[in-house]
């Protein structure tokens, strides 16, 4: 089975179109958001075609309704050569129905099967390292082109999927996407599993990183958040102790939290000045702020806060291979026992815009939603 | 154990002579400073040759800033100061209990590092990130430009035979460039490739080091043509100007088109080198900020996220710092000695070293004042 090496050649041939028509979620600009009917893809050689069960609504989604285009192009994307309107969804797992010619014989019809959206080239320097998350054209399935989880049926790549485990529910598996972003931040920080830590926001993947730190044993996990819900959210999910930046004093509470020196590594998962300024002075000397989030501005930045305790800075993007196998494997063994109780709503794909977008974006529900695409679906 | 910049003082002592900073543009030669008293695991030094910093310019154009103007938490002074952290000289006093490596008239180098040797930093073995840390020539406990100063055992360090005390005043200013460069992944990296923004005294320290450790191409950002050329002087095998050439799509082309260096040095400190320098740095790259600013800065985080790239900021330097120095002098593979640019009298500090330091700092790396003629 071939994987999402980076340093290989890849094929990015777009699905062959068929006569045939589906349903979809697309994306055609700010605020405009159709179910609607397009061509059904044809699963070409090396591809899978997946019939989508379960599909999360992301923060990346809902900035694109409200502000966006942003991430989804406007001209040819330079690998897929879509622009929009665009197929939603990149948080999804499904069943295969089809398989193309050449793919490995290890897949069968009817697997149960998550995706990876990364699109990338293969051959750019980031890629040639084996970062196909920084490769210099990327996109995302459900994004960028090639359709994506809204849709009765969607055909990619066989690098983007993953197999899973018999005890991995369908609907949990949809939740992998948004566990990989924060299983891969705390991978590539300089995280030990001594190490007190800070998390900046209790939203989907503030909880994320709160979920992949409790599976590596962390001894203290603050998270500052201000709402009253993801605050207990971030309890639920294994935070020690919740901080409330409105009432308290971050820096303060996190060095008399950790013996006066401070925290180790925090994340930065809100992406606000007045947190990151807060994260700065919580993290001790030699310690790392980790920024997972998406800035639309300029911050301003005192470069001394840094220079006098040698602080670090590190920016982390998405996941990269072998992060989906290790949250997989993490859900299927119990590590991430409390990840399907991010799923705070169940619709249907005719649903999405009125009860997923509208609900998530008006602050009903402020955590991952999923999207029952298939009712009656048996795990 | 001694404390770096905790010294006791002799008021019975004939005074001594040193140049003492008062504060914004306010220098004064004083003969009536009271000698410090070597102490045990102390040791005298009489200073040789000590180098004018760009941080003692700063504070002398709009400090103090790094100079206390209330009682320093370890050395208890404040302004007025003795000037000189980067300094050379001779041992003239050994006190009780000093290791029997140490003898008097030996040439040697003062690592001007204060800390308070019980604070977290300092527990983890970054003295140099102390929250109580300071420098002697800038936090009190004496400095370089007077008779004596006073230190523990621990920051004296003998000079090699074969350098000359001139030299010996250059280590503090490439002990900067060491650690930065111990604190970046060159170690861990084949055939690195580096990038220095800015090619001023510390530029031009971190170029040198970087080819002492191994470095298989150095790049010099830098606008001012004298610059530019101590640059290729001490080893930077390509230099860009950042004026004329866009530095992030040359340094890309120069390291091979596919991707840009693997290590960014800001040696700047300005925001234009800031966004240069994430902007140039390989995915999961570093860039290393060696500069102190002098306000907040525009940054924008998605100049580092996209490519997962890490900035960090070192501060200083280490014992092992200044050991690392002192044996690539030894060894001869940092040749710095044309970093000095001129040497003058402490009495003259402010005319013939801050004033040409200032206004035509392009023709000028390192001043030094020679303690042995200012007496």
């Amino acid at each position: 089975m071939s994987t999402q090496d980076g340093n290989n050649a890849v094929e990015n041939t777009p699905a062959p179109k068929s006569d045939k028509q589906m349903r979809a979620v697309r994306f055609h600009g700010k605020e405009d958001l159709r179910f609607e009917d397009i061509e059904e893809p044809k699963c070409g050689a090396g591809q899978i075609k997946i019939v989508p069960a379960w599909c999360g609504i992301c923060g990346t989604d809902l900035h694109e309704y409200m502000g966006g285009p942003n991430l989804c192009p406007t001209t040819p994307h330079p690998i897929t050569g879509e622009n929009v309107p665009l197929t939603f969804g990149h948080e999804f797992a499904g069943r295969i129905e089809e398989l193309g010619e050449g793919v490995s014989e290890s897949w069968k019809v009817g697997d149960r099967v998550v995706v990876q959206p990364i699109i990338y080239d293969g051959d750019c320097g980031a890629c040639q390292d084996g970062l196909i998350n920084c490769c210099t054209n990327n996109g995302f399935i459900g994004l960028s082109g090639w359709g994506g989880g809204l849709a009765e049926h969607i055909v990619v790549p066989e690098y983007a999927v993953y197999p899973l485990p018999n005890n991995v529910p369908l609907d949990v598996a949809a939740l992998v996407e948004p566990l990989a972003v924060g299983w891969h931040a705390v991978n590539i920080s300089p995280f030990k599993p001594t190490d007190s830590v800070l998390v900046l926001g209790g939203g989907p993947i503030g909880l994320a990183v709160v979920q992949a730190l409790r599976a590596r044993g962390c001894p203290q996990i603050f998270v500052s958040e201000v709402s009253a819900m993801r605050k207990q959210y971030a309890s639920d999910f294994g935070a020690h102790i919740v901080l409330d930046p409105t009432k308290e004093d971050i820096v303060a509470r996190c060095r008399e939290l950790c013996g006066g020196s401070g925290v180790h590594v925090a994340f930065d998962c809100a992406g606000v000045q007045q947190g990151m300024d807060q994260a700065i002075l919580a993290v001790r000397a030699r310690g790392t702020l980790v920024n997972i989030a998406i800035w639309d501005k300029h911050v301003k930045l005192w470069p001394n806060d840094f220079n006098f305790r040698e602080r670090g800075y590190m920016g982390v993007a998405t996941y990269v291979k072998g992060d989906y196998e290790e949250v997989i494997k993490a859900i299927s063994d119990g590590r991430l026992d409390k990840c399907h109780k991010m799923i705070t709503k169940r619709i249907e794909l005719d649903q999405v815009l009125d009860e997923g977008f509208m609900t998530l974006i008006n602050g009903t529900f402020s955590d991952e939603q999923n999207l029952d695409r298939d009712i009656g679906d048996t795990y | 154990m001694a404390v770096p910049g905790q010294v006791a003082t002799d008021s019975s002592a004939k005074p001594m002579r040193a140049a003492r900073f008062y504060g914004k543009e306010e220098i004064q030669i004083k003969d009536d400073i009271p000698r410090p008293v070597c102490g045990e695991g102390q040791i005298k030094v009489e200073p040789a040759f000590v180098g004018i910093c760009g941080t003692d310019l700063h504070e002398y154009l709009g400090g103090p800033n790094f100079s206390p103007t209330s009682p320093h938490p370890v050395t208890n002074e404040q302004c007025p100061i003795t000037i000189g952290h980067e300094f050379s000289g001779t041992v003239k006093e050994i006190g009780k209990g000093v290791s029997d490596k140490f003898r008097v008239g030996q040439k040697v180098v003062v690592q001007p590092t204060v800390y308070c040797a019980s604070c977290g930093a300092c527990k983890v073995g970054a003295e140099n990130a102390c929250s109580s840390g300071g420098f002697i020539g800038l936090s009190g406990a004496g400095g370089g430009m007077s008779e004596e100063v006073v230190m523990p055992e621990i920051s004296i360090m003998a000079l090699p035979p074969n350098i000359d005390l001139d030299v010996g005043a250059l280590v503090e200013p490439l002990a900067v460039a060491w650690h930065a460069v111990d604190a970046s992944p060159i170690a861990d990296i084949k055939e690195p490739k580096c990038l220095v923004m800015g090619g001023g005294p510390i530029g031009l320290a971190v170029i040198q080091v970087l080819n002492a450790r191994g470095a298989k191409l150095v790049i010099c950002s830098e606008v001012a043509k004298k610059r530019q050329e101590f640059a290729t002087e001490f080893g930077a095998h390509h230099v860009v100007d950042p004026s004329k050439e866009d530095v992030v799509a040359r340094s890309l082309e120069i390291c091979g088109g596919v991707n840009g260096p693997d290590i960014v040095f800001d040696c700047a400190g300005v925001p234009a080198s800031v966004k240069a320098s994430c902007n140039a740095v390989k995915s999961r790259g570093t860039v290393v900020n060696v500069a102190i600013f002098e306000k907040e800065i525009p940054f924008n985080p998605m100049w580092l996220t996209f490519r997962e790239a890490n900035y960090k900021s070192v501060l200083g330097y280490q014992r092992k710092d200044y050991l690392g120095v002192l044996d690539a002098l030894g060894k001869g593979t940092i040749k710095p000695a044309s970093m000095i640019t001129g040497k003058i009298k402490m009495q003259d500090l402010v005319k013939e070293g801050y004033m040409p330091l200032i206004h035509e700092k392009d023709k000028h790396v390192k001043i030094l004042v020679d303690m042995k003629a200012s007496m």
